[in-house]
């Protein structure tokens, strides 16, 4: 049997799987004594459960479900067999299947009860895969409340309140699995939950209670660049203009690789304070603590244009283009400035630059069967191993 | 006899709308005979009801969009398919949002939960649209007609530039075919940069790889595998049977569509409706020659009971 083929979605039900039939094969080493027929029986459901777990490992669902049905057949009242073949419907969406055999599961009399609690969850899992939220989160709190320790249960519940944006629920859930987990590592999702609430009272207009939520979003995760941006933005709304400044550099403190997202803001706050020397401090800085940059660059570039400094504008689109001479929007924008200040022969070159730049593929060829790129033509395609499926690029042919 | 058909009891669900990424709670309930399906918009401060039918039709982009007085509702086609191959001719549907909900992006959830209300025969018998003359349109490439057939049959193509999928065929009939089955499990789809440009207008905030196959450069996203291996002319025939029911009544016809979507469908059955002689309603309540001398085969609906675990 080769693992490493079977598709990663089928592995938990592999290993379970296989766990049942080590159980089963035991359980047969005691029953020797049966019958001839119920012998026979068993032989031949075994045989069809296990070429259903073989067509499971070579990623066939359709016969794997064909071969499980024949063993429920045999016999109904192997509660595992119906287990995975309900988990099998769900995943070729044949929810009304799977979700009948789960109820099927949970109404049978004298069923322990942690076999009824899995058939419960697969039960959530496909009210969730059909899109049915809030039967869905019905059945995973159902679950919970037979079983609070029920890890697997919360994480569905959480994403599905997310899915359905109810940013409260969603992080009352994310609370009880860093508590269950023992782990810290679900801060940063607390974080954007609790502003995504603090967005929400921002949106209707309730700015106290917004202030109050990013502010705890920080005391779970002072690293979330989302909330810092988002309380700058509040203040900046409040009209306190340098404290959301102060914040926003707080967010380029945290993660200089997201300082992009500040300087549009930035630009609007030093207009409003009328100081827009200040932002040219504060974008000379950041090229200088990282003069890759080209964010950075482009604004620099586009201030020192509204302040008449064309020369030094033209300096910095340059500075960009020699960073990256693909950023079309720096090139364009040199053009353009080279143009308004005459310099036509100037701009001429910048765009004979531009061409150059321009490099053609060298991967002309395509695997009309997986897509797999080739710079020479191939006969037999090494990714999906197809003979007589590669051929010119549509743009080439 | 084909009787009329509607559900026993109301049904409801919440899913998720494609477009706002909102909660919306549906519930379909009983209606009585030839109201046909109707929605209702519960959220407005006036109810305002939309007759599911070819002059509420509004928008054809990316889905199909109905309305009426100011309101309407969108993505009506997977649940407006559901109703068409169980045979249900009259139902209310209230929804709380401007759009159906996406669910798993195929008509299987609606098929469940229609079934799960029970189908009940009505005391008037069923009409069918019966195709007289063939009925064209076509926009470049693309084409789609009605024709005349003894029974409901689709041919269907499609055709995409894309390494992952070129062109793929279905041809069924109606009377044969097990639409919840064979059908109703197609998910929509859509290639990744579409759904980006869709994201940058504000749009499909809900979708997902939870309710849509995405196709990148290279790879189909989704981890999971096709339902079906040629799962997208599956769904776009089901788009086209959603489309259809916008006629209000089943096709004995024969659509034979290439590279059709939503808009060209609104303009074939905007068409037929106006193409004098190209139709004739066939009514069950009293003989009609016509059925007996063309023997024409009506199209086997779902049975009453539910479909076997």
């Amino acid at each position: 049997m080769d693992f490493s083929s079977a598709n990663p979605l089928y592995l938990p039900l592999i290993f379970s799987l296989l766990g049942l039939f080590l159980g089963w094969l035991i359980s047969s080493l005691f029953s020797r004594r049966r019958g001839g027929s119920a012998r026979e029986k068993e032989g031949k459901e075994k045989k069809a459960y296990l070429k259903g777990v073989d067509y499971i490992l070579s990623d066939d669902p359709d016969q794997a479900i064909k071969e499980f049905t024949k063993a429920v057949q045999i016999n109904s009242d192997t509660v595992e067999t119906y287990l995975t073949l309900g988990n099998l419907f769900r995943s070729k969406g044949e929810v009304s299947r799977a979700i009948r055999i789960h109820q099927s599961i949970i109404s049978r009399p004298g069923l322990d009860e942690k076999t009824r609690l899995q058939a419960l969850y697969g039960l959530g899992l496909d009210f969730k895969k059909a899109g049915f939220i809030l039967r869905a989160i019905s059945a995973f709190e159902e679950v919970i409340s037979h079983d609070p320790v029920f890890l697997d249960a919360y994480i569905q519940l959480e994403d599905l309140f997310e899915k359905s944006k109810e940013w409260e629920k969603a992080l009352a859930t994310q609370l009880k699995i860093n508590r269950l987990k023992r782990s810290k590592d679900g801060n940063n999702i607390l974080a954007h939950l609790q502003t995504e609430i603090g967005k929400e009272f921002f949106q209707s207009g309730e700015y106290a209670k917004a202030g109050k939520n990013y502010k705890k979003a920080l005391s779970f995760d002072e690293h979330c660049v989302d909330t810092y941006l988002h309380l700058g933005d509040l203040y900046f709304s409040q009209d306190r203009i340098q404290r959301a400044i102060a914040t926003w550099k707080k967010a380029i403190k945290v993660e200089p690789s997201l300082s992009h997202l500040t300087y549009h803001r930035f630009e609007e706050a030093y207009l409003r304070l009328e100081e827009p020397n200040l932002l040219e401090d504060l974008l000379r800085e950041c090229i200088s603590r990282n003069y890759q940059d080209i964010q950075a660059h482009l604004a620099l570039a586009k201030h020192l244009r509204r302040k008449g400094s064309v020369v030094e504008a033209t300096r910095e689109l340059e500075a960009v283009v020699a960073i990256d001479p693909h950023c079309i929007e720096a090139r364009k924008e040199l053009g353009t400035t080279l143009l308004e200040m005459g310099k036509e022969a100037e701009a001429l070159k910048e765009y004979q630059g531009l061409l150059g730049t321009i490099t053609l593929p060298t991967k002309n060829f395509q695997c009309n069967k997986c897509g797999y790129e080739s710079g020479e033509m191939l006969w037999k395609c090494p990714q999906c191993l197809t003979w007589d499926t590669i051929g010119l690029k549509n743009s080439y042919s | 006899m084909y009787f009329q058909r509607t559900i026993a009891e109301p049904v409801n669900c919440t899913g998720i709308g494609l477009h706002t990424g909102r909660k919306v709670n549906l519930t379909i309930k009983p209606a009585p005979v030839n109201n046909g399906i109707t929605f209702i918009r519960t959220d407005l401060p006036k109810p305002v009801t939309i007759i599911a039918r070819v002059s509420s039709i509004l928008d054809t982009r990316y889905a199909t969009t109905i309305g009426n007085d100011g309101a309407k509702v969108s993505t009506v086609e997977h649940l407006l398919a559901a109703f068409y191959g169980l045979g249900i001719d009259n139902a209310r549907v209230e929804l709380d949002s401007p759009e159906v909900p996406i669910m798993d992006g195929s008509a299987a959830p609606f098929i469940y939960l229609i079934q799960s209300a029970n189908i009940k025969e009505q005391e008037k018998p069923k009409k069918f649209m019966v195709i007289r003359k063939p009925v064209r349109v076509s926009d470049g490439d693309r084409k789609v007609s009605l024709l005349p057939s003894r029974e409901f049959k689709i041919s269907y193509t499609i055709d995409f530039d894309h390494p992952l999928l070129r062109s793929q065929s279905y041809r069924a009939t109606l009377s044969n075919l097990n639409f919840s089955r064979e059908i109703s499990r197609a998910r929509t789809f859509g290639f990744l940069q579409e759904v980006n440009q869709l994201r940058s207008q504000g749009l499909a905030r809900g979708g997902s790889l939870d309710n849509a196959i995405v196709i990148g450069n290279f790879r189909i996203l989704n981890e999971e595998e096709l339902r079906y291996p040629d799962e997208f002319v599956r769904h776009k025939i089901l788009d086209s049977l959603g489309d259809l029911s916008l006629l209000q009544m089943p096709v004995i016809g024969h659509l034979v569509a290439h590279k059709s979507g939503h808009s060209l469908n609104y303009h074939l059955i905007k068409k037929l409706t106006m193409t004098k002689g190209a139709w004739k309603v066939l009514d069950l309540s009293h003989p009609q020659p016509l059925a007996e001398k063309s023997k024409i085969k009506l199209p086997a609906f779902a049975s009453l009971k539910q479909l076997p675990t």
